[in-house]
């Protein structure tokens, strides 16, 4: 089993963010965390790691339902930066829309959708994808 | 050449030869000129020529061998003569000629030569001819207009009579009368009188006479006559009365014309497509035509027998013989009127009767003449036409609410019914003859109308014919219009304008029913405004279910989270009492809000997904669904059902039914017995019938029936009682356009029968 080298949770949701970053450390999944509050931060932030050279998060939970940007429109963007790292990319929604399952499919970075909550079976079964 | 013996005889002769008035020449007996006439040097072109000594042969060269025969055979003794011969000439015209030949005898009584006189008579000879072809053509002209001719030779009293005047007088070819024959053809009286008088007065005073008077003919006819007559003259006397004969009576023809007028009438009468009778004063049938015969169906023999009265309808008896009583004393000259005669097998004939009468010369009444029609099929369609008139009268009287007015072509009203008062404020009397529907009508919605139908038919189209012109195109058109009554408020309507045909389907005016809809339009507007709040609503709990959907279950998420969190970090306080409470209270939480957001979903989802689908495979899916509890539960489960089914559903419907019912009974199941489920199909017309059977703990129906299916109604004790899931499944299974029933007994078992579309 890999260990993830850092995490990156885009999530407005402060409870959603606690508990997953705890999750995390328990299960010994990662080796670092980054956090953003909402799409149009996270773009920012991973932009400015591209544009320095810095190392990109190899794995990004991404929330769909946040203010100023949200999980679509932060996917429409963020697929326009250019990277060779390959990043996998989880939508971590408590949506059970079916027309949202169906959108994400159509984006070739999202590699799964998971429905909140997450929990401990849902980190081992990341991790074994890795 | 001159014989000198002769000479004194000779030149007289000769003198006499040369003088003589017509064409005469004398021959030698070597047939050599001894003298010519002028007239035949003339006559011969040989003027100026010195032919006397020459042989006639030498002058004439062509004459021919029958001349030369003719001069031979007198210059032996014979006399050759012909009144008429003809020859043609050297110039090869056709001459006409009378000719004489003889000898001439010298003293001593010897022929001395020969004599041969000539005359032209060409000329004559084409008069005749001309004469020849008038006679014949006035002959001709004579027997075509039946005018005979006649003359009486005086000197021989001889009387020629010509055909035609002998057909007159009725007698053969051969007769030859004299004249008294003649005049006692003439009728005894003033006729011969004047004949005879006429006659005379011809003769002595050279008189001419027309005169129009009476024969009696050979065979006894009496006969009016012309006769002409004109006294041929002759040194002053009367040599011939000659005249025309010609038939003036016209009875020969009449008679004629009458044989064939009666036949005419004869064929007329039997073979005429109206029944036809000449009925005698007492009401006999005298004669009666085949068309009769067959309308009222006896044959004419029966007919006979009968009179009119026999056949007549009693209640139109009185009029018949009033009308008749009144023809015969001369107050009327025909009638007509409409009445029943009794066929002969006994059903009633409409009939149209004509009657005039016919007087005897004497002028008193001889008989009836009767024209009968059949118009049985016009009055039985003329008592229908009644009927529906009357009913439609009284339609249009007793729609005190619905306008109807009919219009002419040019949509002059012509009938305004009580409603349309009622409705409009106007009477009837206001409107008929004097208006168009116009002035009921809004003129900015006949303005707007008249610019939508110009544009559909490319043509002008405005005022009246903006609601006439889709009736006169044969559509039914149904409109809202606004009427406006007489005192100027106006009301909404809803107009059928229809075209009103004759029987030739020509179009004869149109029929324009309105209702007021004013109620109408109120409730309409009602139902828009409760549509609206509806929709609202809908809009809200739509929207409630977006705040279901994502926020309460991000928040349900995070509690399961932490509690799960919990157990890990701080495993001492799972042994806190509150703990497990807490997590249930959790997973409660979850549950609830994964089923509202089921019935959230279904009353936005549409029935645009039912797919064909095999029941079966449906019912296999919920059975491995619920693999784990059946096992557990020790559930026996029984399918009998065909593999051949197919149902109409919503494939996600279809399966939460199933699992849905399926793991009730494995739920509900009684701890008293083995747990047992029975899944049968039968199909209830359009229907798939599915029957799901257990004998679980059941449900006392009076108590639990009614609330069901209603939403968080639970009836066991069960822990995990899902009421809203029957709730579900019934609302899944009416969305599909199914339905479903329900049998239960307490400590008995449950059967639910789920009606799906097949």
């Amino acid at each position: 089993m890999k260990k993830i080298d850092i995490a990156c949770i885009i999530d407005d949701d402060p409870i959603f963010v606690f508990g997953a970053k705890r999750m995390m450390e328990l299960a010994d999944f990662c080796n670092g965390f980054m956090v953003f509050q909402d799409g149009r931060k996270a773009l920012d932030g991973l932009s400015a790691i591209v544009a320095s050279g810095n190392n990109l998060p190899e794995l990004i939970l991404l929330d769909l339902n946040m203010p100023v940007m949200d999980g679509w429109q932060f996917l429409d963007e963020f697929t326009k930066i250019k990277t060779d790292k390959k990043i996998t990319l989880y939508i971590v929604s408590s949506s059970i829309d079916n027309e949202d399952f169906n959108k994400a499919e159509t984006y070739e970075v999202v590699s799964n959708y998971i429905v909140k909550p997450i929990t401990m079976d849902t980190l081992k079964g990341i991790l074994e994808d890795f | 050449m001159h014989n000198p013996s002769n000479n004194r005889t000779k030149d007289r002769s000769e003198l006499f030869v040369e003088q003589a008035p017509s064409a005469i020449a004398m021959f030698d007996r070597e047939v050599r000129y001894l003298a010519a006439s002028q007239q035949w040097l003339k006559d011969y072109n040989l003027e100026g020529l010195d032919i006397i000594g020459k042989s006639h042969y030498e002058v004439f060269e062509n004459i021919g061998q029958e001349w030369k025969d003719i001069h031979q055979e007198c210059l032996k003794g014979a006399i050759k003569k012909r009144q008429e011969d003809s020859f043609v000439t050297n110039e090869g015209k056709l001459q006409w000629i009378t000719w004489d030949v003889r000898p001439w005898y010298t003293e001593k009584n010897e022929i001395g030569g020969i004599l041969m006189y000539t005359a032209d008579i060409t000329p004559i000879k084409k008069k005749e001819h001309l004469l020849s072809r008038y006679q014949y053509l006035l002959e001709k002209t004579n027997e075509v207009a039946s005018i005979g001719t006649w003359e009486v030779d005086l000197k021989e009293m001889t009387v020629m009579w010509s055909p035609v005047t002998r057909d007159i007088h009725e007698v053969d070819d051969d007769f030859e009368p004299s004249v008294e024959d003649g005049i006692n053809f003439y009728k005894k009286g003033e006729s011969r009188d004047t004949i005879s008088k006429s006659f005379q007065a011809c003769i002595d005073k050279k008189e001419t006479f027309d005169l129009e008077l009476e024969i009696i003919t050979a065979k006894g006819n009496h006969r009016w006559i012309r006769t002409v007559g004109i006294p041929e003259i002759e040194n002053n006397q009367v040599i011939s009365v000659y005249g025309v004969f010609q038939d003036i009576d016209e009875k020969t023809k009449a008679n004629k014309l009458l044989a064939l007028q009666e036949e005419q009438f004869r064929q007329t009468f039997e073979f005429a497509a109206n029944g036809m009778a000449l009925v005698g004063l007492k009401g006999e049938w005298l004669q009666v035509n085949k068309s009769l015969s067959q309308i009222i169906g006896y044959p004419k023999n029966e007919l006979a027998k009968l009179t009119f009265a026999d056949i007549t309808h009693p209640e139109d008896l009185e009029k018949d013989y009033s009308l008749l009583n009144q023809l015969i004393n001369g107050e009327i000259e025909s009638y007509q009127m409409e009445k029943r005669y009794f066929h002969k097998k006994g059903h009633i004939i409409w009939v149209l009767l004509s009657v005039s009468m016919v007087k005897n010369s004497m002028g008193s009444p001889s008989h009836f003449v009767s024209q009968i029609n059949n118009i049985t099929e016009r009055k039985h369609a003329q008592f229908q036409l009644q009927e529906s008139i009357s009913r439609l009268q009284g339609i249009q009287d007793a729609s005190t609410q619905v306008s109807i007015i009919e219009t002419d072509l040019n949509g002059v009203i012509k009938s305004f019914n009580r409603g349309a008062e009622n409705l409009l404020g106007y009477t009837a009397s206001e409107m008929i003859d004097k208006e168009t529907p116009e002035i009921i009508h809004l003129k900015s919605e006949v303005k707007a109308r008249g610019i939508e139908l110009s544009e559909a038919y490319n043509m002008d189209i405005q005022g009246i014919q903006t609601l006439l012109y889709q009736a006169k195109k044969g559509l039914y058109e149904t409109r809202e219009w606004t009427y406006i009554r007489k005192d100027g408020s106006t009301f909404p309507v809803q107009l059928t304008v229809t075209a009103i045909k004759d029987s030739n389907n020509e179009i004869k005016g149109y029929l324009g029913i309105a209702t007021d809809v004013s109620n109408l339009k109120r409730v309409e507007e009602e139902v828009k405004s409760l549509l609206d709040v509806t929709q609202e609503q809908n809009d809200r709990l739509l929207n409630f279910a977006h705040i279901v959907s994502h926020n309460l279950r991000s928040h349900s998420g995070n509690l399961s989270m932490l509690t799960e969190l919990m157990k890990m970090e701080v495993p001492e306080a799972t042994q806190n009492p509150f703990f497990p409470l807490l997590t249930e209270a959790s997973e409660n939480l979850k549950e609830t809000i994964q089923h509202l957001n089921e019935v959230v979903a279904m009353s936005t989802k549409t029935n645009d997904n039912l797919l064909s689908l095999n029941l079966l495979e449906f019912i296999k899916k919920a059975q491995t669904n619920l693999h784990a509890s059946i096992l557990e539960s020790r559930t026996q489960i029984e399918i009998n059902v065909p593999s051949s089914i197919f149902v109409t559903a919503i494939p996600a419907y279809l399966e939460s039914i199933f699992l849905n019912l399926m793991s009730n009974a494995v739920k509900y199941r009684s701890p008293d017995r083995p747990n047992r489920i029975t899944i049968d199909t039968e199909i209830e017309e359009s229907f798939v019938v599915v029957k799901f059977t257990d004998n679980g703990m059941g449900m006392d129906m009076k108590l639990h029936g009614r609330k069901l299916f209603g939403m968080y109604k639970t009836f066991h004790g069960n822990e995990d009682a899902r009421g809203i899931g029957l709730f579900i499944t019934k609302n899944q299974i009416e969305a599909m356009n199914g339905k479903v029933e329900v049998e239960s007994e307490l400590n008995k078992g449950t059967t639910f029968k789920v009606y799906l579309k097949s």
